[in-house]
């Protein structure tokens, strides 16, 4: 087996040479630091595989079982860095200068205290961001819209999990994060004490276990990511959520008692964006989209299940929502509100991305042609 | 965010944690009997990051700690074990009590128990891979 290791080791220590051969040379100018990135990666596992071939030397036949679990450590991160990493180098156009500007702005617009992510448009999945790359792929028509470009604030928010822990400006983002966990936490402890002295049916607990394990790994993060992009750009965000949900949501009150569900559902995301907008005193845009939202035919014609009254209680999410938006005042980001938001550049990504969602509803008919006049300006500025 | 970021998230926790539990492994492997300096404390504590969550939910209660997907990583680890998983359950406890005193020597038993926990903790990165790279 040790020999059969060796020979594996040796094979991945040529895949990441070959890899980072087609690093350069770097097409754009814009890419260069997720170049930078990948070469570092790259440089990071080879080493690491190199000393596993010596640690591999010292070892007995039978002991070998972290050597094989450290080896496929590097598997798994050499395929990130192929999939998430270099491809973003590999298929690129024009469209990438403007993206990875665009990004870069915003960047700078919130005050986001860590180097610039980058973009790339080729995405079959939506949006989404890569942490081991630090690259938000988008779709690769998305450069032609704005509509949807308040979710890469969405997919900010993100990086800024990912880093809360190594950044000595978001020390307070990730202090405030600890703290949802435990109101959390304690809220289903509680509950979960409650039902256990009930003499209720045995599901019960069950239920209350899953919930917490759902809003411990998954919902947590998606609520801090709404309220990221909602605090740092404002009623777009709201909009944009309320404009997918309408095209893509199967059921707003998904909700299963037992499969994991990655995303809290539309309905839980809704309410706790409208908690921010009030929070942040958008009042006025609250109540439209609230409106806008009760009136859509899947708000009208469905109802959740009735454990769902279990999984998003109204207290605990305003609770969150108040500490994940101290934690980004205490982290220095620029946290909109109306006044902030009429004092805004006119060629802030901002003001346009809010901007565009008025004119969306006040004149469809003619918000196409605008949009396009818009992204033309867009480019000439970044 | 679309799926592929929730689970590459995820991955990258637990990864980290395994990370972090593989190195204590590897430096109370070297040591005898263990006496509890500054940077024994450090290498048991990562081991204790990743065993704690693992009692909790075994226990039936809930854990604050983001480590490691716990209940997954236990799901792993009653099926490799299932035979044998009430027994199997009491060594956990007492070589979480181990980790815990004072001094301690680790056995050989210890050490493949804490390979199990490692083992059942890659297995689950592994799924929360193979998720990030599904189509869906």
């Amino acid at each position: 087996m040790k020999d059969y290791l060796k020979a594996i080791i040796l094979e991945q220590i040529n895949r990441s040479l070959c890899l980072k051969n087609l690093i350069h040379p770097v097409k754009y100018q814009e890419l260069a630091g997720l170049a930078e990135r990948c070469t570092n990666i790259i440089d990071s596992i080879t080493q690491k595989l190199r000393s596993l071939l010596t640690e591999l030397e010292n070892r007995e036949e039978d002991d070998i079982r972290d050597i094989l679990r450290k080896m496929r450590r590097r598997v798994r991160e050499i395929e990130m860095v192929e999939s998430y990493g270099i491809s973003a180098l590999y298929y690129v156009n024009d469209e990438i200068r403007y993206m990875n500007n665009l990004i870069h702005k915003i960047h700078n617009e919130i005050n986001l205290p860590l180097s610039r992510p980058s973009v790339a448009c080729i995405s079959t999945r939506y949006y989404y961001f890569h942490p081991f790359t630090n690259v938000i792929f988008v779709p690769v028509s998305e450069s032609n819209f704005l509509l949807h470009l308040p979710d890469v604030f969405h997919e900010m928010g993100h990086y800024v999990l990912f880093n809360k822990e190594n950044t000595l400006r978001l020390k307070e983002v990730n202090r405030r994060y600890d703290v949802a966990i435990e109101k959390v936490t304690d809220y289903f402890k509680d509950l979960l004490t409650r039902k256990i002295r009930e003499t209720g049916p045995e599901e019960k607990p069950r239920l209350i276990r899953h919930i917490h394990s759902q809003w411990k790994e998954y919902w947590i993060n998606e609520f801090f990511c709404d309220l990221f992009a909602l605090y740092t750009l404002g009623p777009a965000y709201a909009w944009s959520h309320l404009h997918l949900t309408i095209k893509k949501s199967e059921d707003l009150y998904k909700f299963s008692e037992v499969l994991p569900q990655t995303h809290p559902s539309d309905d839980s995301r809704m309410r706790i964006l409208l908690i921010g907008l009030h929070k942040l005193g958008f009042d006025n845009e609250a109540n439209m989209i609230l409106s806008k939202w009760n009136s859509m035919p899947l708000v009208l014609n469905t109802k959740p299940l009735v454990e769902y009254q279990y999984a998003y209680p109204e207290e605990l999410m305003k609770e969150v929502a108040e500490l994940f938006l101290s934690g980004l005042k205490d982290g220095n980001f620029s946290i909109i509100s109306p006044p902030n938001l009429q004092k805004q550049d006119s060629d802030s990504i901002i003001t346009i991305l809010n901007e565009t969602w008025n004119l969306f509803w006040n004149n469809p008919e003619e918000f196409r042609e605008w949009e396009e006049k818009c992204i033309e300006k867009l480019k000439s500025i970044v | 965010m679309g799926t592929l970021g929730i689970f590459a998230s995820r991955f990258n926790v637990n990864t980290k944690s395994l990370e972090a539990f593989d190195e204590a492994l590897s430096f109370l492997k070297k040591k005898d009997e263990v006496a509890r300096t500054p940077e024994v404390k450090a290498n048991v504590d990562k081991l204790l990051d990743v065993l704690e969550p693992i009692l909790e939910n075994i226990q039936g209660n809930l854990s604050e700690s983001t480590a490691v997907s716990e209940r997954s990583v236990v799901d792993i680890m009653k099926e490799r074990h299932d035979r044998e998983w009430p027994i199997y359950r009491k060594k956990l406890k007492q070589l979480y009590s181990k980790l815990n005193s004072s001094k301690f020597k680790l056995s050989e038993s210890d050490f493949r128990l804490l390979n199990d926990i490692a083992d059942a903790l890659d297995v689950e990165c592994g799924n929360l891979f193979r998720r990030m790279s599904e189509r869906r």
